[in-house]
């Protein structure tokens, strides 16, 4: 397998989450989509690391998941105190400030 | 790769902050919930041993403190800007008081969390490898997000956070992407190992991409236009101590960060990197001024003028690829001092709406705090608070750029380097945004000065009085004196790489 077919795929992902990032509205999901851009710059660490960059790209990207994760956890917390005062997680909706 | 117990001496400052910070958490279990004092102590203590550090470091040690395969270097310019975050996350600490006690924020959990973003600040300014550059930024992001929601029953402060958050997640996985594709270059995470691959030669499309997606994930950190937009819902909902926090040290941290990057990692591709810094530093000067001149309300208009601030600052990193096309590294020590005077001016400025805040009467009888945010809240302070709005007129005076004040010589420093270095442009530019700027600047203190008060009871703190003084007195004496803060300034850039 070549370098550049994991490239690729890393590549749809990233966009994908970038796309999802920018039209959905619901927390969430947009949190889904930023998993997706994470797994997008793991896969692209791993695979240079994987075709002669050396060992360092797999413990890159082991940090990265950790920090993610972490990330995560974080933000689900934060999107349940936004429930908590709004009943919904909808992101365009919570507008208090104005622009 | 081995590590002698020596090495740790380049994060022991960053190491006493963040125990300190951890200790102050896990005192939560010990103290009664509404003493203070005991976390208060810790965290004091922690700052100044830190600083203590510091300072023998500087003038003891002397010379820089490779560790950890140079994964980390405390170098001058670690000293400096760690010594500048120090100074800002002290007088935070006071004025937190403040805001601790009116909206019943768990002390433990505020202070520790102030304490571990600061310690990763410290640390980030000290990182000389992508790897140690992401954990720092991803720590101080993750504590800084909890903070903006720490008043976890306000729907603003919420709102603050959610969206601090999503913006913050978007921008470090852009970060991530360009630290992929330069290590897919260069095949290495260390700026000097990346210096050396690009000084070989190398030009490809991946190293230029990798370069510039890094940048985007710093300007959406430090809020530089166009990914400002997250910065005044952030600021305006956070609470205002931690706008303060948050307002000047992510900037100290994050400018800090990028000029280490461009000057080891890719000082000899300016061509790559120039241009871009240039136009981004331009549209922040100017989106930042005119988005603050319509502003009503102070706390926002402090937004948009700290994203205005930083595009002042990112002048000097713009500008230092000369007209005549040779490099010179020195102008990014104007940015750094720029970042100190920027620290206090700011940081005053915040600390005088926590000062001036009062109580509303809440929905089920109990009462609410709330800052001083609009312009009406601080009509007329002048007669009943003469000596806070004479500071408040200070700091708006040295953020418009009006001498004696610390503002005036940054500015300075920064617009006649530009203009040493042939780019007169970006030089007149910014200084029309800062005659800009004056104006709504001063609508504040004619607000102040000239108008009848329309609030009769506000409840100053005095730990927020100790704050505005000791910041407004650090803003005249680098105003006064500037010479020792620049000569540092620029012994940190000349000692650099």
């Amino acid at each position: 397998m070549d370098v550049r077919f994991y490239l690729s795929l890393a590549a749809v992902l990233f966009v994908t989450g970038v796309y999802g990032i920018l039209t959905r509205r619901n927390a969430i999901g947009i949190m889904l989509s930023v998993e997706l851009m994470a797994n997008a710059l793991n896969l692209n660490l791993v695979a240079f690391g994987r075709y002669g960059a050396g060992a360092l790209g797999q413990v890159f990207a082991m940090f990265s998941i950790a920090l993610t994760v972490t990330e995560v956890v974080v933000g689900l917390g934060i999107v349940v105190l936004l429930y908590r005062s709004r009943h919904d997680v909808m992101v365009n909706l919570a507008s208090e400030m104005k622009r | 790769m081995t590590f002698t117990i020596y090495e740790l001496a380049a994060m022991q400052p960053a190491l006493l902050v963040m125990i300190a910070g951890l200790l102050a958490v896990g005192l939560d279990t010990f103290v009664p919930s509404k003493t203070r004092i005991a976390h208060a102590m810790l965290c004091g203590g922690g700052v100044i041993a830190a600083m203590a550090a510091l300072g023998s470091q500087l003038y003891y040690q002397r010379t820089a403190i490779h560790a950890f395969g140079n994964m980390l270097v405390l170098d001058d310019m670690a000293c400096f800007l760690s010594l500048a975050i120090l100074a800002a996350t002290g007088l935070v600490l006071i004025s937190s008081d403040a805001d601790t006690t009116r909206r019943n924020i768990g002390f433990g959990e505020y202070y520790g969390l102030i304490m571990i973003a600061a310690s990763a600040m410290m640390m980030l300014v000290a990182s000389n490898d992508f790897m140690t550059i992401f954990v720092n930024l991803e720590v101080l992001s993750l504590a800084l997000y909890v903070l903006t929601g720490i008043t976890r029953k306000n729907p603003r402060s919420n709102e603050a956070s959610v969206k601090y958050l999503v913006s913050g997640a978007f921008a470090t996985c852009f970060f991530l992407m360009g630290v992929a594709f330069l290590y897919g270059a260069t095949g290495t995470f260390a700026l000097s190992g990346i210096r050396e691959a690009l000084a070989l030669g190398l030009d490809s499309s991946m190293a230029r991409v990798g370069l510039g997606m890094v940048m985007v994930g710093f300007a959406f950190k430090i809020g530089a236009v166009p990914f400002h937009m997250w910065v005044p819902d952030v600021y305006e909902g956070a609470p205002t101590s931690t706008t303060a926090f948050m307002s000047v040290t992510v900037k100290a941290a994050g400018v800090g960060a990028l000029i280490r990057v461009l000057l080891i990692a890719a000082p000899m591709r300016s061509d790559l990197w120039a241009d871009l810094l240039w136009w981004m530093a331009v549209a922040t000067m100017v989106v930042g001024n005119l988005m603050a001149l319509q502003q009503t309300s102070v706390k926002r208009m402090l937004a948009f003028s700290s994203v205005a601030h930083t595009g002042y600052a990112l002048v000097a990193l713009a500008t230092m690829r000369s007209t005549d096309e040779t490099f010179v590294p020195e102008a990014a020590a104007s940015a750094l001092f720029y970042l100190l005077t920027y620290t206090f001016m700011t940081l005053g400025a915040f600390s005088f709406l926590i000062y001036m805040g009062h109580e509303l009467p809440g929905k089920d009888g109990t009462s609410e705090w709330q800052d001083a945010e609009t312009l009406s809240d601080l009509a007329g302070m002048a007669d009943r608070r003469p000596w806070a709005a004479a500071m408040m007129g200070l700091f708006l005076l040295s953020l418009g750029g009006i001498p004696p004040t610390a503002g005036f010589l940054g500015k300075f420093y920064l617009f006649a380097g530009a203009i040493e270095r042939g780019h007169v442009t970006i030089a007149v530019i910014g200084v029309m945004a800062s005659l800009v700027s004056l104006y709504y600047y001063l609508r504040v203190i004619v607000w102040m000065y000239m108008k009848e008060p329309m609030i009769a009871d506000e409840k100053p703190h005095p730990s927020v009085a100790v704050v505005i003084a000791l910041a407004g007195l650090a803003t005249l004496l680098i105003g006064v004196m500037p010479g020792a803060f620049i000569a540092a300034a620029e012994h940190s850039i000349a000692v650099l790489r």
